[in-house]
């Protein structure tokens, strides 16, 4: 039996405006204290610390001396010192590393998702064990993954051999050809989880009744997918994108466990640089510089980013 | 009225049914489709069972130049050395 329902309009009651928090507008404030405080004390002290230290050249346990921009025209324009060359390798290895690495992820991502999404048998059953990479830490993952890549003792060179397709072992992680390669599937590995996860989540949000309708119209699957799922999906595509070249530029897990910056830099992204230069080579200036640089890059992210979510809410 | 009219078997919302319509087309395509499902899961869980594997590897089968899939001989040294008395 269907119900007759009146709308009810409630009127909100009158109560004296201070700004447009209304009378409670100090509980406003004093909600809003703990969570002032934790970005300041952890997000704002330490940026405009290392904003500081950027400022100055100071080794560990030394004096800083101020010299203004010095750092950073150092490691942009001059090519004759070292640190030059190393920042752009970092620029191009930083690149590579998060471009591959979202593709990756994108690609298996989204090949996960489609699948988990079917009506297969015992489906949650996949879907939890298609998560399981992300919950593992990345660093004991990490060794994992090293020792699967050993060149003496490792399962992967040895089921290579076994199979005839190789003489002699691999060297994936000392092999300059090949190390970023092999950092980024253990990279790609553990982060696609999430884009499985949030793919899947866009996909079930689509209605049914699009896909029905369309293949009425005799769309193929492929057609469908193209013209329906993807259009679809690219809220939650951008979002997740951003997210994962966030974390994966910052994350210095793997590179750092599997080849420590790798044979001849070829593995070292710019947090690993920064993280040398200034815990092995003790330049606090310099390290506190390299990061700073990367930030306008994050910066610019994060605004598009949040004000696609925050778009989405209103 | 449409309340009542909710057909028996409905699929949830947004479950698009692409091995479904695969393996009616075709049957090749449902196989496909469970294969690469396989060939993912051995991709994601290969590592996690390594590591569960080489944990409970004795030092001799670790280190031995031929390696197995499966354990020649299982320990739980390693476990002992990390819980166990200092």
């Amino acid at each position: 039996m269907t119900v007759l329902r009146t709308a009810e309009r409630v009127e909100a009651p009158a109560v004296p405006q201070r700004g447009r928090l209304g009378r409670d507008f100090w509980l406003g404030y004093a909600l809003t204290l703990p969570a002032f405080l934790v970005v300041v004390g952890l997000v704002a002290y330490p940026l405009g610390y290392a904003f500081w230290l950027s400022l100055q050249d100071i080794k560990v346990g030394g004096q800083g001396q101020f010299i203004g921009l010095g750092n950073y025209i150092r490691l942009l324009f001059d090519s004759q010192s070292r640190i030059y060359g190393l920042f752009w390798n970092s620029v191009k290895v930083t690149a590579l590393y998060t471009g591959g690495a979202l593709l990756g992820k994108f690609v298996l991502g989204m090949l996960s998702a489609v699948i988990l999404n079917a009506q297969i048998r015992a489906r949650h059953f996949w879907r939890t064990l298609l998560f399981v990479p992300w919950s593992i830490p990345a660093v004991v993952s990490a060794f994992t993954w090293k020792w699967i890549y050993n060149d003496v003792n490792g399962v992967l060179n040895t089921l290579l051999t076994n199979l005839g397709l190789i003489k002699r072992p691999i060297l994936f992680l000392a092999d300059p050809n090949l190390a970023l390669w092999s950092v980024l599937i253990a990279a790609i590995w553990q982060g696609t989880p999430f884009w499985t996860m949030t793919f899947l989540a866009g996909l079930q949000a689509i209605p049914r009744e699009l896909y029905e309708a369309a293949a009425i119209d005799g769309a193929s699957p492929l057609q469908q997918y193209f013209r329906i799922t993807l259009p679809l999906l690219t809220p939650v595509i951008t979002v997740t994108t951003m997210l994962s070249a966030i974390w994966t530029s910052n994350a210095i897990q793997y590179v750092y466990i599997l080849t420590n910056g790798g044979p001849a830099n070829v593995t070292q992204t710019f947090p690993l640089l920064a993280y040398h230069e200034g815990m092995t080579a003790y330049d606090l200036g310099i390290a506190s510089a390299i990061p700073l640089l990367f930030f306008p890059v994050f910066a610019i992210l994060i605004y598009f980013l949040t004000r696609r979510m925050l778009r989405q809410e209103g | 009225m449409a309340e009542l009219t909710r057909p028996v078997a409905q699929k949830q919302r947004g479950q698009h049914d692409v091995l479904a319509w695969l393996a009616r087309r075709n049957h090749g395509y449902y196989v496909l489709g469970y294969l690469v499902l396989l060939i993912l899961a051995v991709w994601t869980l290969f590592p996690v069972y390594w590591q569960l594997v080489t944990s409970l590897r004795s030092d001799v089968d670790l280190f031995s130049p031929t390696v197995t899939l499966i354990p020649r001989v299982l320990t739980a040294d390693h476990y002992e050395k990390i819980l166990g008395p200092s």
